[in-house]
């Protein structure tokens, strides 16, 4: 590996402020040894965006937590992280605990967790902040810099009042500020706006870009969005399975990605602005960093894979200056990765039927308040619904788009039965589904047959105790039609949704995420519905997985003809599955109509602002 | 985003020996022997229960009796064999009656909710408000002192804490998707209740099960030595201790072994209580 930092050097040698020689992690838990990042080299100069890019399981985090020496227990790094020359993997917790915040400085996913809640913002950012002598600053001082260092971060308002008063954005602002308290010349951001709603991932990642510059800071962006990366960064990692796979230029390696996994991710990530004739996907998902040890690690899942691609792990190569390929065969598959890229991206029309379809489930003034936080009569009751008037006709693909608490999942569970609305009512195929407790049997079982739904979370929709095939085994006996023999249709099932009919014997514990949707909507089809509820179906997914998972929602909607009510916060996705579409913003419908009008051309403000959203690398 | 694993050294050292495989072993191993005694206890014990010989009188342990004799020449190692009987009976019924009305009480209130809740929970309230053993030791003085009564007594003292847990862990599982999908796909309440929920929260009340199973011997034996549980004369652990505390001085093993007994049982079953939780709690997780 140092053959390849060797090449790397000549090429950028100006200003390198961190780099990372041949790093790799380890965990070590009991007797059992287990790598996480293997052999991975990275550089940071003064004054430029990194970033590093993979799925979970990448080893990405934890070679950031390695950087500033922040390794969970029971994780090992060795190697050499040097900060100008010093190596802070030979250093103690106390020297380290000098260098973070003052040279280096981190900032985490989950901004609800990172700031203390019992402590008013402004004194969390000067708390850590000294004179020149070393002594604290006076009352005066302290509250002028906290002021003056909030509105570096755009959150001035916040400097008296307490976490749990802000938004999730301000509170990422304040730890933003919080970091950068000590002025380091490094800034670590592990998934800075994955927590985030859409519109405030765009602030948080121009806002880091912009300090990045103001301050002439190296960041280091840790992210698994491609679109995020191209959009904030320089240079790239792209790392998969522990190892680095490809490095270069943000703008070379979206004009054209060297290493078969780039392209497989730039390809998986549907685009916002049309819609694709066909979803490329990466079959399969992440393995462990062991499992692929002394092979590419991308091998099992690349459709180039050839014997010498399992012959020994191919290091990073130079393919042209200041570009890094692990791929062996990359001079070979150049043009067939590029056609695919070419045949990947050819947009598709939109089709909308020539007739107004029946409606299946027509949604009129409904609303639901859910009662205040206190019992207290005064308490004002939270609404999650303000009179909302959508219909899906039948075989129809409707959208239904909003951030958190705009009530697109209250709606989706009223639909379904889990919630009772508070007023409005609900028709699904001619039955009234407003109340269901009032239903009779079989009325209940009609809509049962009708909907059904797809939860986000696929660790927690499968019980972990029962087999996949007892799983879906129960619902067809629940409701049976025309019997075929039960086995014969959990195979049938899992068939339908890419799975081998093996896995029916399989406990949830032993699929992958991407698997356990897939048995997810299986369980759902079983009912044979007309329409599938997808209540975010894709965003918990890794990016690859993710695609696949589209593409089956498209390819069952063209075999079976069933509808889909898509709910989700992704534009992209949204525009590759449904025809028309519903903006949903605090509970009321602001916008509707045909996916393509609606998302080309916005007409209310807060669609314009959920279109503008969608990190793109020319608005750069 | 990689999954982080637990820190080693988080539990203290006095946790992790408390679990390590050895004590475990150890207490199954007891657990075994308890149970082979209270089948077949009359093979194994030298004399009977109740088998006097006033001649020999008060012995200290030694060739013939190994735990020496009680004042009325009664061999204490023999009625300790007996005395396992009692005390894996009484605990046991104890154990499965609060087993079944905890556990059907507690799914019902976590899962429907509203009247049901409020009433199971206001029953537990009242319960946990009771000072247990004493209702207990004037329940028994007003009704006559009777085991099955303590047993019966016990019972009803025990399954509100069993009501009260499964009911926090089925509010947990409720709202979880899985439940959710079965909700929407229309399976009716039992069918969510019995095949979905009660297995995922099983592993709760199993360990749950072991701890009542401690905390019944531990009451049962304390009314024996009150006089209030089973007659005078049995070979039960606490009535031998109330008897033979007096002989402290003259053979003090016609004491230390029914308490002895009753401290060791009560303790492999916290320790298999918790062990089993571990493992069972991993059911699922760990393939």
């Amino acid at each position: 590996m140092s053959t390849t930092t060797g090449r790397l050097r000549g090429a950028q040698d100006a200003g390198r402020l961190l780099e990372a020689v041949d790093l790799s992690i380890e965990s070590r838990i009991g007797g059992d040894r287990r790598s996480i990042v293997t052999g991975v080299d990275l550089s940071l100069g003064a004054a430029e965006t990194v970033g590093v890019v993979g799925e979970s399981g990448s080893g990405k985090s934890m070679t950031a937590r390695a950087l500033v020496g922040l390794l969970p227990g029971g994780l090992s790094a060795r190697g050499q992280v040097l900060l100008e020359g010093r190596n802070l993997l030979d250093m103690s917790q106390r020297q380290l605990g000098q260098i973070r915040g003052t040279e280096i400085a981190l900032v985490l996913q989950d901004p609800f967790t990172m700031l203390n809640p019992v402590t008013r913002c402004g004194r969390q950012v000067t708390d850590v902040l000294r004179d020149a002598n070393g002594r604290r600053l006076g009352r005066r001082a302290r509250r002028e810099e906290a002021e003056r260092r909030l509105a570096e971060v755009g959150v001035p308002e916040a400097v008296d009042r307490y976490p749990f008063e802000l938004s999730g954005g301000m509170r990422q602002r304040v730890a933003i500020a919080a970091a950068l308290a000590g002025d380091p010349r490094i800034l670590i951001a592990d998934e800075p706006s994955t927590a985030l709603d859409v519109t405030t991932q765009k602030e948080m990642l121009d806002l880091l870009k912009s300090l990045q510059v103001s301050r002439s800071m190296g960041l280091l962006l840790i992210t698994h969005d491609l679109r995020v990366a191209f959009s904030t960064c320089d240079r790239l990692y792209v790392m998969y399975a522990g190892s680095l796979l490809e490095v270069g230029a943000a703008s070379a390696l979206e004009a054209e990605p060297l290493h078969p996994y780039t392209l497989g991710l730039l390809l998986s990530e549907p685009p916002a602005d049309r819609r694709l004739t066909e979803l490329v996907a990466i079959p399969g998902s992440v393995p462990a960093p062991d499992d692929v040890a002394t092979i590419c690690p991308l091998a099992p899942r690349c459709q180039w894979s050839r014997p010498k691609c399992e012959a020994a792990k191919p290091p990073l190569m130079a393919v042209t200056p200041g570009r890094l390929s692990a791929c062996v065969r990359v001079d070979e598959i150049t043009d067939e990765m590029r056609s695919l890229r070419h045949r990947a991206e050819r947009p598709a029309a939109v089709e909308h039927p020539s007739e107004v379809p029946v409606p299946l489930v027509t949604v009129m003034n409904l609303e639901k308040r859910f009662p205040g936080p206190t019992r207290r009569r005064d308490s004002p009751p939270t609404v999650a619904l303000g009179g909302v008037s959508i219909d899906v006709g039948a075989a129809e693909s409707v959208g239904l788009v909003g951030e958190s608490g705009s009530g697109k999942t209250t709606l989706a569970r009223c639909l379904v039965g889990l919630e009772t609305p508070t007023a409005g009512t609900i028709t699904i195929d001619g039955v009234d589904a407003s109340s269901y407790g009032s239903l009779s049997t079989e009325e209940l079982q009609k809509l049962r047959r009708t909907v059904q739904i797809v939860f986000q979370d696929p660790y927690s929709s499968l019980n972990p105790l029962r087999s996949v095939g007892s799983a879906l085994k129960e619902v067809l006996e629940l409701h049976r039609r025309e019997p075929p023999s039960a086995e014969g249709g959990v195979a049938e099932l899992l068939e339908r949704v890419g799975l081998p009919a093996s896995y029916a014997r399989r406990k949830p514990v032993a699929l992958s995420g991407g698997e356990r949707q897939r048995v997810a909507i299986a369980r759902a089809l079983a009912v044979r519905p007309r329409l599938i509820i997808c209540d975010e179906p894709v965003s918990a997914l890794d990016v690859s997985v993710q695609a696949q998972i589209l593409g089956l929602f498209r390819s069952l909607r063209e075999d079976l003809g069933v509808g889909y009510l898509f709910i989700t916060h992704d534009l992209a996705v949204v525009r590759q599955i449904v025809e028309r579409v519903y903006v949903l913003y605090r509970g009321e419908v602001v916008e509707s109509g045909p996916v393509d009008t609606v998302l080309d051309d916005p007409q209310h403000d807060y669609t314009v602002r959920l279109v503008e959203s969608v990190p793109r690398s020319s608005t750069r | 985003m990689t999954t982080v694993a637990v820190p080693p050294g988080v539990r203290g050292r006095a946790r992790l020996l408390a679990r390590s495989p050895v004590t475990v072993s150890l207490s199954f191993a007891f657990l075994g022997i308890l149970v082979f005694l209270a089948l077949f206890g009359p093979l194994v014990a030298p004399n009977g229960p109740r088998s006097m010989d006033l001649s020999t009188g008060l012995t200290t342990p030694n060739s013939e009796f190994w735990f020496g004799t009680d004042d009325v020449g009664r061999d204490v190692f023999s009625r300790t064999i007996y005395g396992v009987r009692y005390a894996l009976f009484g605990p046991v019924l104890i154990v499965v009656g609060a087993f079944v009305i905890g556990n059907v009480l507690g799914l019902a209130a976590g899962y429907l909710g509203g009247l049901v809740d409020t009433s199971v929970m206001r029953w537990v309230d009242l319960m946990f408000a009771l000072p247990g053993l004493l209702v207990t030791i004037v329940l028994i003085g007003v009704l006559g002192a009777s085991y099955l009564l303590a047993v019966v007594v016990l019972i009803v003292l025990t399954s509100p804490f069993d009501a009260r847990i499964i009911r926090g862990a089925t509010l947990e599982q409720r709202s979880l998707p899985y439940v959710e999908a079965a909700r929407t796909i229309g399976l009716p309440v039992r069918a969510i209740l019995f095949r979905h929920i009660f297995p995922n929260v099983l592993p709760i009340a199993f360990a749950n099960a072991f701890l009542n199973f401690a905390f019944s011997l531990v009451a049962l034996s304390a009314l024996s030595f009150l006089g209030l549980g089973i007659g005078p004369g049995s070979a039960d652990w606490g009535r031998m201790l109330a008897e033979s505390r007096l002989l402290l001085f003259e053979n003090p093993v016609a004491a230390l072994a029914p308490g002895g007994m009753i401290v060791l049982t009560a303790t492999s079953m916290n320790l298999i209580g918790d062990w089993l939780y571990d493992r069972l709690a991993d059911r699922g997780r760990a393939r």
